[in-house]
C-alpha cells in the first residue's frame, strides 16, 4: 500500500503535464518527523513518527478565461512538518474553481475540508483560547452580465465546524446556509437594482462561561429589497433603497420573529468644487427589530427583548460642507429623529459643525477634526453638547520616528435616542535605529460606553515593545488588559452591539483579564531560525451569578534549517489551559518534535 | 516457511527502497526534462566590407548557463536535497569584462552584481541589500580597474561600491556623514588605473565628475543644454585611449571629450531613419576604432565610425538569438566580443566582431 501510494506520488512527476486541452502543475511538500507528545489528560501521552505532504495542483482547461482550478491537499500537517504550526495533526484540502471567467457568464465554486485542524474561541482584546476540530465550507457563484441587459448575480454558501475546547469538556459547534441574488440595470439614466438574500445559522456554545444556560441557538434571515439612483443636476446624485428583512431566532425554546421594513433615501449635489450638499431621509417601521437584527448579525440570539413590539423610527439630516483652503474643510449639519418605543414617543434634535484641518507642524504633520452638536430631546430639559475630535501627528526628531494619535467624543448618539455613547481611544508608537541596534515600542488603550450608564463600559489598553541587533537576535514583548460586556456566540465573546441595557443581563457576559507574551527570535546564520515565544492570558467571566476563572499559557520553541528544497525541523511546544467551571484541571499538552520536510517541483 | 517470509520481507523492503528512490528521482528528472530547450538557431553572421564579419556566439541568463558539468556527489545531494536555487538576470542594465574575461553584469531588479565566469565555469553574485551601512540598493553601470576591482554605481543611494576581484566589499565612494550619498543619480563609470582616475556621470546635474582613487573631486564638467560640451541626462562613459565618451541620452548624441574634459567631436543625430539615434543606452568602441552605440528604442546596435556614418547595424525587436528587446549596456572586450545586455529579454547575447586589427588607437 505505502509503495502504491509513494508511486503514486512519484507517477506525476513523468506524466504529461499538459493533456488535450487540459493543463496542469502539481508542486508540494512531503514531510516525516517524530513527535512525542504527553500530557496530564488519559491517553494524552504517545510518540510516533508519521508522514505528511501538502500539494497544490492548480491549471486550466483551454484557456486560464475558460476553466482554472486550485486543488491544495494536505495531510497530517503539525509543527514537525509544516508552517501549519498546529498542535493536532491536521489534514484536509482547499479547492477553488473559476469558470468562463472571460466570458459574460462567470462563475466560481470552492470548498474546504479539514480535520482535526486548531482553531480559536475569540475574546475580545485578549489571546484566544485554542481550540481543535473538523470544519468544512462550499461556496458557489454565478453571473451574468451582458451588455445593455440587466446584471445577476447568484451565490451559495454554507459551511460546519465542530470543535473542542482544551481544558473543556463541552464541545461547540455552528453552521451556516447562505443564498443571495442581485440584479442590476440602468434604464433612461436610472440604475435600478434588486436584491434578495436568505440565510440560517445554527450554533452550539460551548458552557465555558456558563453552565445554566441551554446553549443551542437557531436563527433565520431573509432580506429583500429594492434600490433606484439617478445623477442629478450640479454635479449630484440622488439614491433611495427600500428593504424588508424577515428574522427569527431559537434560543431557550424562545421563539421570536420579526419582520422590519426600512425606507433610506439621499441626494447630493457640488455647486463648485469647494460647496457640497447632502440630504438624507430614513424610516424603519421596526425599532426594536433593528437592535435584534443586530444581535443575530453579531452571532448571538437574545431572549426575552420582543421584536415585535409596535416601535418605529425616522430621520432626516442635512450637512453643507465647505473647503475654505485644501487642508481646511468644514461642515454644518442639522439631524431631526423621531422614534416610538415602549408605547413612548421620542424626539430629537441635533446641529452642529465640524472643521478638519491638516498641517506641518514643528517639523512633522499634523492632522485634526473636530466635530461639536448640541442635542436636544423633545418634552424634557435635555441638552446635551455632543463633541468629538480626533488628533494624529508624526515626526522624526534625533533619528527617533514618532506618531501620536488620539480621539475622544461625547455624547454620540445611537441607535436609541435614548442613549449617547463617549469614548476616548489613544496610540501612539516610537522607533530608532543605532546601527544595528533597533528599538520600537508602541502603546494603544480605548474606552467606550453609554454616556452615564454605569457598567455598560468597555475598555482596552496594549502595550508592544521590541528590541533587535542586526539578525543576531529579536526580542519582543507585550502586554493587554481587556473588559466588558460581550456576548457568547459560537465563535466566541463578541462585545455588545447595542446599548447593553436592553439586553436581558442573563443574556451578557461580564469579562475582564490580562495577558502578556514574550518572545526571542534569530537567525544566526542565513536559513537557520531559531524561535521561542511565550504567551500567558488570565480573564475572569461572570454571567448568570456564577463567577469563572479561565487561563491560556502557551509556549513554543523552534530551530528550523533550510538546505536548498530541504527544511529540518525541531521544536517544544507546551500548551495550558482551564476553565473553572469546567469541573476539569486545566489541561496540559506537551509535545517534542523533529522533522525533515522536501519540497517537490512535480510539473 | 521462515525462508519465504524472510524473502518476502526483503522484497517489501526493496520495493520500498525502489519506491523511495523513484519518489526522490522522478521530479530531479521532470525538472531536467521540463528545463530542455528547443533548439533556435543562431542569426546567420554578417559580411562587412574587407572580409570583416560579425558572427553571434552565445547568450547566457543564468548561473546554470554557464556552471560545470556536476560530478556525482553533487548530483546525488541534488537527488536528496533538490538543485540550489540558481540565480538568473531580472533585470540587467550594464556589462562590463575584466582582464580574466569574467563577464560582471548590474542587475537592479534583484539589487546586485552577477559575476560570469565563462572559462572557469563559476559564477558569483554580489550584494549589499541587506546591509545596515551602506547598502547597495539600485547597482546601475559597472567598470573594472586594472587589478579588476569592481566599482559599480548605485542610482539610488547615490555612491560608488568597490568590490575586489572576488566580490568582497571594499568601500564606498561618495558616503557622506548620515549615510546620503555625494551624487544625484550616478550612472556611467570608468577607470582609468594608470592615471588614478574615476570618471562618474551625474545624470541629474548634468555633469561628468573626475574623482581619485580615494574618491575625491579633482574636477567636474559639464552642465545642462544642447551646445557642444553641454548635456540633457548623460548616462554611460566609456574610455578609449585618449578619449572619453559619453552617452548624452535626452541631445540623442555620443560626446567625445579628451581627458581633461575638453569636447572633441560627436555623433549621432534624432530621426527615425536608419544611423539616427533616438534612444542611446550604451556605447563601446572595437578595434578598429569605430563606435557602437546601442539604440533601446529601435532594439539595434549601430555601428559608425568617427565621422558619425553608420557602418552597419545588427540586432531587431525580438526574442531569437540576435535580436533585442530594450537592449541597455554593451561592453566591448580586446577580443572585439561584443556583450550586449537584452535587459527585456533577461540576457547577455555575445557577438564576435572579425575585423582588420589596427596597432594603436589614436583617436581623431
Amino acid at each position: 500500500m505505502a509503495v502504491a501510494g509513494m508511486l503514486l506520488l512519484a507517477w506525476p512527476a513523468v506524466a504529461q503535464v499538459q493533456l488535450g486541452e487540459l493543463s496542469s502543475n502539481l508542486n508540494g511538500t512531503i514531510s516525516t518527523g517524530y513527535t512525542d507528545n504527553w500530557g496530564n489528560m488519559p491517553d494524552a501521552s504517545a510518540h510516533n513518527w508519521t508522514v505528511g505532504g501538502s500539494g497544490t495542483l492548480s491549471g486550466f482547461y483551454y484557456s486560464p478565461n475558460f476553466v482554472s482550478y486550485t486543488v491544495s491537499p494536505y495531510l497530517n500537517q503539525s509543527r514537525a512538518n509544516s508552517n501549519f504550526q498546529s498542535i493536532s495533526d491536521a489534514s484536509g484540502v482547499n479547492f477553488s474553481s473559476n469558470i468562463f471567467g472571460g466570458s459574460h457568464f462567470p462563475g466560481s465554486i470552492s470548498y474546504a475540508k479539514a480535520y482535526n485542524s486548531e482553531g480559536n474561541f475569540a475574546i475580545p482584546g485578549l489571546a484566544n483560547f485554542t481550540t481543535h476540530g473538523d470544519s468544512d465550507t462550499f461556496g458557489i457563484s454565478w453571473n451574468a452580465m451582458l451588455p445593455d441587459a440587466p446584471s445577476l448575480s447568484i451565490g451559495y454558501q454554507q459551511g460546519t465546524s465542530q470543535y473542542s475546547i482544551y481544558g473543556s469538556n463541552d464541545d461547540g459547534s455552528s453552521s451556516f446556509r447562505s443564498f443571495n441574488v442581485r440584479s442590476g440595470y440602468t434604464v433612461l439614466g436610472f440604475n435600478l437594482g434588486a436584491y434578495y438574500a436568505t440565510g440560517v445559522g445554527n450554533a452550539l456554545i460551548p458552557q465555558i462561561a456558563d453552565i445554566q444556560q441551554e446553549t443551542e441557538t437557531h436563527s433565520n434571515n431573509s432580506d429583500y429589497g429594492f434600490t433606484l439612483g439617478h445623477v442629478l443636476p450640479l454635479r449630484g446624485s440622488f439614491t433611495a433603497g427600500i428593504n424588508r428583512a424577515d428574522i427569527s431566532s431559537d434560543y431557550l425554546g424562545d421563539n421570536n420573529n420579526a419582520t422590519i421594513d426600512t425606507i433610506n433615501t439621499s441626494a447630493s449635489i457640488q455647486p463648485t468644487n469647494k460647496l457640497h450638499f447632502s440630504f438624507g431621509a430614513g424610516y424603519s417601521d421596526n425599532l426594536t427589530g433593528q437592535l435584534f437584527q443586530s444581535v443575530i448579525a453579531s452571532g448571538g440570539v437574545v431572549p426575552g427583548l420582543n421584536p415585535n413590539q409596535k416601535s418605529h423610527s425616522m430621520d432626516f439630516t442635512g450637512i453643507a460642507s465647505y473647503a475654505f483652503l485644501s487642508n481646511l474643510q468644514t461642515s454644518v449639519f442639522g439631524e431631526r429623529r423621531t422614534q416610538y418605543f415602549l408605547g413612548e414617543n421620542y424626539g430629537a434634535n441635533s446641529y452642529g459643525g465640524s472643521a478638519t484641518y491638516g498641517h506641518s507642524l514643528l517639523g512633522g504633520n499634523f492632522n485634526s477634526s473636530v466635530t461639536l452638536s448640541d442635542n436636544t430631546v423633545d418634552n424634557s430639559n435635555v441638552n446635551a453638547l455632543g463633541f468629538s475630535t480626533t488628533v494624529n501627528y508624526t515626526r522624526q526628531f534625533f533619528g527617533w520616528v514618532g506618531s501620536g494619535s488620539f480621539s475622544y467624543s461625547q455624547n454620540v448618539q445611537t441607535l436609541l435616542i435614548t442613549y449617547m455613547s463617549s469614548s476616548y481611544n489613544y496610540s501612539g508608537s516610537v522607533r530608532h535605529r543605532w546601527g544595528r541596534l533597533t528599538f520600537g515600542a508602541g502603546a494603544s488603550a480605548g474606552r467606550t460606553g453609554l454616556t452615564e450608564v454605569a457598567g455598560t463600559q468597555s475598555s482596552s489598553q496594549s502595550y508592544n515593545a521590541s528590541i533587535g541587533y542586526s539578525r543576531w537576535i529579536t526580542a519582543t514583548g507585550s502586554y493587554g488588559k481587556s473588559s466588558g460586556n460581550a456576548l457568547q456566540t459560537g465563535a466566541g465573546l463578541v462585545i455588545v452591539p447595542v446599548p447593553s441595557p436592553l439586553l436581558p443581563p442573563s443574556d451578557l457576559i461580564l469579562f475582564g483579564g490580562r495577558s502578556y507574551s514574550f518572545g526571542l527570535g534569530s537567525t544566526p546564520v542565513k536559513k537557520l531560525i531559531i524561535s521561542a515565544a511565550y504567551a500567558k492570558s488570565n480573564n475572569n467571566m461572570f454571567a448568570d451569578s456564577l463567577a469563572s476563572n479561565n487561563n491560556n499559557e502557551a509556549f513554543n520553541a523552534l530551530i528550523q534549517y533550510n538546505f536548498r528544497k530541504m527544511y529540518f525541523t525541531g521544536g517544544y511546544s507546551r500548551l495550558d489551559q482551564g476553565f473553572s467551571l469546567s469541573g476539569l484541571p486545566p489541561q496540559m499538552l506537551s509535545s517534542f518534535y523533529v522533522g525533515v520536510s522536501r519540497w517537490f517541483n512535480f510539473f | 516457511m521462515v525462508q519465504l517470509l524472510l524473502t518476502s520481507r526483503r522484497l517489501r523492503s526493496a520495493a520500498l527502497l525502489l519506491a523511495g528512490i523513484a519518489l526522490l528521482v522522478a521530479p530531479v528528472w521532470a525538472t531536467r526534462k521540463s528545463k530542455d530547450r528547443p533548439a533556435t538557431p543562431a542569426p546567420p553572421d554578417i559580411l562587412l566590407a574587407g572580409g570583416r564579419k560579425l558572427v553571434w556566439e552565445r547568450s547566457f541568463d543564468s548561473e546554470t548557463d554557464i556552471r560545470q558539468k556536476r560530478g556525482f556527489w553533487n548530483k546525488l545531494v541534488d537527488v536528496i536535497a533538490g538543485e540550489p536555487e540558481f540565480r538568473t538576470l531580472v533585470r540587467p542594465y550594464s556589462v562590463a569584462v575584466d582582464s580574466r574575461g569574467r563577464v560582471i553584469v548590474t542587475d537592479p531588479g534583484v539589487s546586485g552584481v552577477h559575476i560570469f565566469d565563462l572559462t572557469e565555469q563559476k559564477y558569483k553574485f554580489i550584494e549589499r541589500k541587506e546591509k545596515d551601512k551602506d547598502p547597495m540598493l539600485t547597482p546601475q553601470c559597472v567598470a573594472v580597474d586594472a587589478q579588476d576591482n569592481i566599482y559599480v554605481t548605485d542610482s539610488d543611494t547615490g555612491k560608488i561600491f568597490v568590490f575586489d576581484r572576488n566580490g568582497k566589499y571594499q568601500r564606498a565612494i561618495g558616503s557622506l556623514k548620515g549615510g546620503e550619498g555625494y551624487f544625484k543619480r550616478p550612472t556611467g563609470i570608468a577607470v582609468e588605473s594608470a592615471a588614478d582616475r574615476i570618471y562618474v556621470t551625474d545624470t541629474l546635474r548634468d555633469k561628468v565628475f573626475v574623482l581619485d582613487m580615494q574618491g575625491s573631486v579633482l574636477q567636474s564638467f559639464g552642465k545642462r543644454g544642447q551646445a557642444e560640451g553641454e548635456f540633457n541626462f548623460p548616462t554611460e562613459l566609456r574610455l578609449d585611449g585618449p578619449n572619453l565618451l559619453v552617452v548624452d541620452a535626452m541631445n540623442f548624441r555620443v560626446q567625445v571629450f579628451d581627458r581633461t574634459g575638453t569636447f572633441r567631436y560627436a555623433i549621432g543625430k534624432i530621426g527615425s531613419s536608419t544611423g539616427a539615434v533616438f534612444r542611446p543606452k550604451a556605447v563601446g568602441v572595437d578595434s578598429e576604432g569605430d563606435l557602437y552605440v546601442v539604440d533601446a528604442l529601435w532594439s539595434v546596435v549601430q555601428a559608425f565610425n568617427r565621422h558619425g556614418e553608420l557602418l552597419y547595424y545588427f540586432g531587431g525587436k525580438g526574442t531569437l538569438p540576435g535580436q533585442f528587446q530594450l537592449p541597455s549596456g554593451m561592453f566591448i572586450d580586446h577580443d572585439d566580443r561584443i556583450f550586449v545586455v537584452d535587459s527585456f529579454n533577461r540576457r547577455i547575447q555575445v557577438f564576435h566582431f572579425y575585423g582588420v586589427k589596427k596597432t594603436s588607437k589614436d583617436g581623431l
